[in-house]
């Protein structure tokens, strides 16, 4: 265990010497005596100063400074994680119909993983897999589309949340080809919120050049479309971003992708938390586009002009998968920062380094109540001290 | 433990300090002449004597009428007041002045009712624990019994006891520390003892109190609690001297005011010597 602010921590110690001292070296008035003929004593002041070890009292002794202890060592931000590294990586590897080879994927990021780094696979949807090698033979090695940066993104800004209590800074590695059909207008918002420099570790794409436009254009209702199923509790989105169509409403969020369909369909739409909104597959020589977007008919959200540029948006011809020409989204992706992300300036993540600080103040409390009822029938025996 | 107390009080005689005016049959001196066998002296007949009493076969020798006159012998109520203030429950356990007061008591009482004279149990601050003065047998247990029960705490106000038990008793004796309302005690008995009766002021006293241990530091005083002081080398020499002088300056006012007075100390000598000490008085 290590603590982020081990100052509280000297300062309790201190605190708790000084509770000994005061438990060791004590001023009270001695027990009175009964004494018949005491109004023949001449009246003088009757404190008097006492040095005693009071041995009897050592459990109360131990129990306050238990108690002190444990405040201090919790505001001093308790961490129970390992070895706390300087640096710690997060791979985005691509592994969509854009990338030529896997293998060359994971060869590259194997080339650069250390033990404790964070290998996120990413196509049209991201996830976390454990090793290097776990990005060939994925679901997503036979897919066709080209993947999501702004998935990688999202996936690699919630890892890095995860990893303030492991590292002091975070490396965001992405191994992709970075072609211009795998950004959206959304990665360069997303990229701006990583508080430091990204490399990028170029890759060879694979070459597609039939073009595909759009057939059918499927909404979902208020009855469950084929393509997706209930959320387990419904909730509300605050925006929903397409082809840098951004529109800000409460949208009600009561269907979500079924997952095999994300396998074989890329992203046009997202909700504002990075969740698919929309997405495109293919369809034989035509492509299918599923919206998850519902609109309350008695507003007036459709007659914005907003939500009027979303919906065309969402209506235009399938993406033309491009060559992988260098495009300015590696230099976006680059970022001007020279400097690496600390872990400090990401959003906290819920981990157990609080959960213990709170434990331990948990822990005090108790001290303090059971310090009391030690302490209570101590001062009802010595009444006159 | 009173067996032993008995014992050694066996055959002692409590004598009344001053003929008694009462004319009950006992073994005190009376004022009362009357006609009982121990003869004191002849009279000159005078109109309204008792013929009963003229002595014929003197007035036969002399042919002149004579009266016998003769003592009699009076018995004397006796109560014993006793102090259960707080103050005598010091120092705590059997050498207490309490456990020493109730010894007093008990073998006084056995004295008095070998005598013949009644006696009664008053314990002041308790109102319900009083034996009145009686001469039967098993007034001693009884009274043995009584003191067993009761509480030592609080203050008992010894005056209220003592005017009570004047009204109609010509001897009273009073087993106390006298830490109490000493001065209207001494009132009342000043006043008991003009109207002709026996007053015993016996002082209780611990020998911790006449030289308080070493161990003693901070003391309070049971029956008041607000008084509470330090004793320390220096002022240890000054309670000595205080106490002393309260202790003479009380037993001057009691012998003044024509009380019996003894002071029993706590240890210092067994119950039979200080109840000869107080019936030879």
């Amino acid at each position: 265990m290590s603590f982020l602010a081990p100052g509280f921590l000297i300062a309790a110690a201190v605190a708790a010497c000084g509770i000994v001292a005061l438990h060791l070296i004590v001023r009270r008035r001695p027990r009175a005596t009964p004494f018949p003929t005491a109004r023949f004593v001449p009246d003088e002041p009757v404190a008097a100063r006492k040095r005693a070890i009071n041995l009897s009292d050592l459990l109360l002794l131990l129990v306050r400074v238990l108690a002190i202890l444990l405040v201090g060592a919790a505001l001093a931000r308790p961490v129970i994680a390992g070895v706390r590294k300087n640096i710690i990586r997060v791979f985005a590897a691509d592994v969509s119909g854009s990338v030529a080879s896997i293998g060359e994927v994971r060869d590259s990021v194997r080339s650069a993983h250390k033990a404790g780094d964070v290998v996120i696979a990413f196509d049209t949807v991201a996830r976390v897999v454990s090793t290097p090698d776990s990005l060939v033979g994925g679901g997503a090695a036979g897919n066709q589309l080209p993947g999501s940066l702004s998935a990688g993104l999202i996936a690699a800004m919630r890892a890095g949340s995860s990893l303030r209590a492991r590292a002091d800074s975070v490396e965001l590695v992405i191994v992709s080809p970075a072609t211009e059909d795998e950004g959206d207008r959304a990665t360069s918002a997303i990229r701006s919120v990583w508080p430091g420099r990204v490399r990028l570790v170029r890759v060879a794409a694979a070459r597609h050049s039939k073009a595909q436009t759009a057939s059918a254009v499927a909404f979902a209702g208020a009855e469950r479309p084929a393509f997706a199923v209930a959320q387990n509790r419904i909730d509300t989105v605050g925006a929903v971003i397409a082809g840098g169509h951004v529109v800000v409403a409460p949208f009600e969020r009561r269907w979500r992708f079924i997952a095999d369909s994300l396998g074989q369909a890329r992203v046009i739409a997202r909700w504002v938390d990075g969740q698919p909104a929309a997405i495109e597959k293919d369809s034989g020589g035509a492509c299918t586009k599923s919206v998850l977007v519902s609109v309350d008919s008695t507003g007036d959200i459709a007659l914005r002009p907003d939500f009027i540029a979303f919906r065309n948006a969402i209506a235009a011809p399938c993406r033309r998968a491009q060559s992988g020409a260098d495009t300015g989204l590696a230099v976006l992706l680059a970022g001007r920062s020279e400097r690496l992300a600390s872990t400090g300036s990401l959003p906290a993540a819920v981990d157990g380094r609080s959960m213990v600080a709170r434990w331990m103040i948990l822990a005090a409390i108790v001290l303090a109540i059971v310090e009391m009822v030690l302490r209570r029938p101590r001062v009802g025996r010595t009444e006159d001290k | 433990m009173y067996g032993q107390i008995l014992d050694s009080v066996r055959g002692l005689r409590w004598r009344a300090r001053r003929p008694s005016r009462l004319a009950m049959p006992g073994i005190h001196q009376s004022r009362v002449r009357g006609t009982s066998a121990e003869f004191t002296e002849y009279r000159p007949y005078r109109a309204g004597d008792d013929l009963r009493r003229v002595d014929w076969k003197l007035f036969a020798r002399s042919d002149r009428a004579h009266v016998r006159i003769s003592e009699e012998r009076a018995v004397t109520p006796t109560w014993i007041i006793v102090d259960a203030s707080a103050s005598m429950n010091f120092p705590e356990g059997p050498g207490s002045k309490w456990a020493l007061a109730q010894q007093l008591t008990v073998a006084l009482v056995a004295v008095a009712h070998a005598g013949g004279d009644p006696a009664g149990v008053m314990v002041a601050g308790h109102p319900r624990a009083t034996i009145q003065p009686r001469a039967r047998r098993g007034a001693v247990t009884e009274v043995i019994r009584m003191l067993h029960d009761i509480p030592v705490a609080g203050a008992s106000p010894l005056s209220a006891c003592l005017a009570l038990a004047s009204r109609a008793t010509p001897r009273i004796a009073i087993v106390s520390d006298f830490l109490g309302d000493l001065e209207e005690t001494m009132r009342v008995g000043r006043e008991i003892i003009a109207s002709g009766r026996d007053v015993y002021a016996l002082h209780v006293v611990a020998s911790e109190e006449i030289d308080p241990p070493g161990s003693v530091s901070l003391v309070s005083d049971p029956e008041a609690g607000d008084v509470r002081r330090s004793v320390t080398s220096r002022t240890r020499g000054g309670y000595l001297q205080a106490y002393a002088d309260w202790r003479e300056e009380t037993a001057a006012r009691w012998l003044a005011s024509g009380a019996a007075y003894r002071v029993i100390v706590t240890g210092a000598e067994p119950v039979g010597h200080a109840v000869r000490r107080i019936v030879h008085s």
